[in-house]
């Protein structure tokens, strides 16, 4: 008896899943496109020799939710694209590789662009080094 | 048609190859500005080099300060150097040193290096 409470529920999803994914993106982790943007950025910060997302230096990586944005994280159907700033720990293509292999699972069948939109230098200031213009 | 070679077969054109798995799809790219900011600290840690500007001289600067282009990259930079050292050699070594690193750092070739020698002077550090 208590089994017929969940199963209509369950029933109607598939027709108003995405919708309801849509006005209810900060509860739970689901399967809606935005989502799997915030899980893909939660992903990619993790990766070792990466310091931060960027949004790229005109700010188009980013992908819109209600009332937030997430950026360096752009999701469509061929293509994830994910723009980060780097740490100098490491070669730049191991960090991209592993931002890669990171999201590969979520990215599925798509490819997934790696952006190094900048870098992030801990035991050089390069302001004591470089005079700006 | 020439496609029939013999009773019954013919030549197939060359199949595409197969895709690489999905975790090696996607390409890598490299920021002008990450190449910069990597040139001009190796650059900097050249003794003699003073210190390290991004871009050209003042006359006939390019128009940035690097430039990816695929897997290679050209760099611009200009430095001061210190007073007695000679600077062809200042200028090769700096040469090597930004090279290597680039390389190193982000799997970049650098193909093009100008070197701009905008100031000579002060004390080796």
């Amino acid at each position: 008896m208590t089994d017929t409470g969940p199963a209509p529920r369950s029933g109607a999803s598939p027709g108003t899943g995405t919708r309801q994914a849509g006005s209810g993106a900060d509860d739970g982790l689901g399967t809606g496109p935005e989502n799997e943007a915030l899980a893909i950025a939660e992903r990619a910060r993790s990766c070792d020799g990466v310091a931060a997302l960027s949004s790229g230096p005109f700010g188009t990586v980013a992908t819109y939710l209600p009332g937030r944005r997430v950026a360096g994280v752009s999701v469509n159907d061929r293509t994830v694209e994910i723009a980060i700033v780097a740490t100098m720990d490491r070669p730049l293509p191991e960090t991209a590789d592993e931002v890669r292999r990171a999201v590969s699972d979520l990215a599925g069948e798509r490819r997934v662009d790696v952006r190094i939109a900048d870098i992030r230098i801990d035991d050089i200031r390069v302001d004591d080094i470089v005079e700006g213009p | 048609m020439t496609a029939a070679t013999g009773a019954g077969t013919f030549a197939v054109p060359g199949q595409r190859p197969a895709p690489p798995p999905p975790e090696v799809r996607g390409r890598t790219r490299i920021a002008d500005q990450v190449v910069t900011k990597i040139a001009c600290c190796a650059a900097g840690e050249v003794p003699e080099v003073l210190r390290v500007r991004p871009g050209g001289g003042t006359w006939r600067s390019p128009s940035s300060d690097a430039e990816v282009h695929g897997e290679q990259a050209a760099v611009y930079l200009s430095v001061s150097v210190a007073y007695p050292s000679p600077l062809r050699e200042v200028a090769a070594r700096v040469r090597q040193h930004v090279i290597a690193r680039v390389a190193a750092q982000t799997g970049l070739d650098v193909t093009h290096l100008d070197v701009t020698i905008t100031d000579f002077g002060g004390d080796l550090s």
